[in-house]
């Protein structure tokens, strides 16, 4: 059992969530201020808004760890099952669906929900596969339905919650609490971790640290904090990496095709062309490509410094693509009037 | 003359004259194809280096018209926006000493119009390097922010102040 200091009194009133209407609740978990908790801090209340104004057939709990070597769901469903499955049954009281689904890649996790019999939710077991943790994949493993990246699940029918993110949720309606603190895989080790912790007090030796998983997390800055989208701090391994001997197991592991290899190349030697541009904007930085690395190089840095460059210059053209068009029109005019005085300086007068 | 030399000198003719038209033909296009895409001239490379804010902080025009400039003798460390990397890019390309801008200026901003105080004046609009600013006289005006380079061009023209320059926030 991981160790959490213990609560002071609730700051909000409990709700009788099952008798409550959806719009306490919504109110209930913006005043909470609830975010998503697997990453990309999405308001949770904005995502069940726009679930209620869609029309939602599933909801769908993330208990796929995506990052590897990242145990934080895990460990937390392993304490709080029950917790995160009130947190699914308020949301699907939320948003009027009945099709609950708690998705896991722990067998041990599976097994315990299966022992606990509960007939309302469904526990479906996905491969561990890093690309699984993400949301869009997730449902095109469960449901195989393929949600197209211009929209978001939730306006198919289908919302997506990281079980952290509904335990807060399980917490904040049930029990009156804002969310305060969350696990988090600690250098190989999960702990409840007060929010606001500066991550150099966790570390015990003075090396690099990462926030995010070693595969995925980026370098910590000076005084990097413990937020409520943190689900890891990892040592870094830069230091480690040897140069590339062109295996091609990143391009075989690589949920998108891609050609890791090839673009680790071109920004290492900083020959990039556009042609790659596509391929640095498909990557959604899933990490399978460093974790399977066998020379440890941190082909995710590469490829965000690669997806940097694209953006900037694709500002740098949209910017002098404008420019020169609207010169070209300010000198056609000019030249329009230049054209216009002309004419009415070599026109005799009437008088 | 014979009926051969006739037939020899109308084709010889002929072969000359498609020579000439297709030659011609060929020699303007290509002319007019440099003219039209100038492949690789060093302003062009120095003005792929440059950050396109196109603010004219440099005493320039634009990032062109600047890149121009340098490309014929001018210092290289007179974009702000760019700050120390242009520079040092900028004296790399050009093999000349390092030199670091005087002044810099934040990038990753875009303005902003109070939408309660614009009086639709347009002097805005006309000062936007970019056309990044939508609005009609005596209508309130609005900055499309995926447009704007945060050049602040239009703080100064503004007659009622109601132009910020926030940080440019990503949004979904």
């Amino acid at each position: 059992m991981l160790e959490r200091l213990p609560r002071s009194t609730p700051e909000f009133e409990p709700i009788d969530w099952s008798k409550a209407t959806a719009s306490n609740i919504l109110a209930r978990i913006k005043e909470a201020g609830v975010v998503g908790m697997g990453g990309a801090g999405y308001p949770a209340a904005a995502k069940l808004a726009s679930g209620r104004h869609y029309g939602t057939r599933h909801v769908i709990a993330n208990g796929v760890e995506c990052e590897p070597g990242v145990n934080a769901d895990r460990s937390l469903m392993q304490q709080h099952l029950s917790h995160v499955l009130d947190g699914l049954r308020i949301v699907g009281h939320c948003l009027d669906c009945d099709q609950l689904t708690l998705a896991v890649s722990d067998r041990r996790v599976h097994q315990s929900f299966q022992d606990s019999d509960f007939s309302d939710v469904t526990c479906e077991m996905v491969s561990d596969h890093p690309a699984n943790g993400e949301e869009r994949t997730l449902i095109k493993t469960i449901f195989n339905e393929s949600i197209p990246s211009s929209e978001y699940p939730s306006q198919r029918g289908f919302v997506v919650l990281n079980v952290a993110t509904l335990f807060a949720i399980c917490e904040a309606v049930r029990d009156g609490y804002r969310p305060t603190d969350r696990v988090v895989t600690v250098f190989d080790e999960e702990r409840w971790v007060e929010l606001d912790t500066p991550i150099e007090s966790l570390a015990a030796t003075p090396l690099l640290i990462r926030h995010g998983s070693v595969a995925t997390g980026v370098m910590a800055s000076k005084n990097a904090v413990v937020k409520l989208t943190t689900n890891a701090v990892a040592h870094d391994r830069t230091e480690l990496a040897r140069a590339c001997i062109h295996c091609g197991w990143c391009d075989d592991v690589c949920p998108r095709y891609l050609p890791v290899e090839e673009m680790l190349r071109t920004q290492q030697s900083q020959s990039r062309q556009q042609g790659l541009d596509a391929y640095f904007d498909a990557c959604f930085e899933c990490g399978a490509c460093v974790v399977v690395c066998p020379s440890t190089i941190p082909l995710l840095d590469w490829i965000r410094q690669g997806k940097r460059q694209t953006s900037v210059e694709r500002l740098k053209q949209r910017a002098n693509a404008r420019f020169e068009r609207r010169n070209a029109r300010v000198a056609e005019r000019r030249s329009d009037e230049t054209r216009a005085r002309e004419v009415r300086l070599h026109t005799p007068r009437k008088w | 003359m014979s009926l051969v030399v006739q037939e020899v000198l109308r084709v010889g003719l002929t072969l000359a004259l498609l020579g000439v038209v297709f030659g011609g033909g060929i020699l303007l296009l290509s002319g007019w194809a440099a003219s039209k895409r100038p492949v690789n001239r060093l302003a062009d490379r120095i003005n792929d280096l440059l950050p396109q804010i196109q603010c004219a902080k440099c005493g320039y025009p634009g990032c062109l018209p600047y890149a121009e400039a340098v490309a014929s003798g001018e210092r290289a460390d007179l974009c702000p926006p760019g700050g120390r990397e242009t520079a040092i890019a900028l004296a790399e390309l050009m093999g000349r000493p390092i030199a670091e801008p005087s002044e810099t200026m934040a990038t990753n901003t875009v303005a902003f119009i109070d939408e309660s105080k614009c009086v639709g004046c347009a002097l805005c609009i006309s000062e936007c390097p970019v056309d990044a600013i939508v609005g009609a006289e005596r209508f309130a005006h609005t900055v499309i922010i995926d447009h704007c380079t945060g050049c602040e061009l239009c703080v100064p023209v503004c007659p009622v102040d109601c132009i910020d320059l926030n940080a440019k926030v990503a949004h979904a």
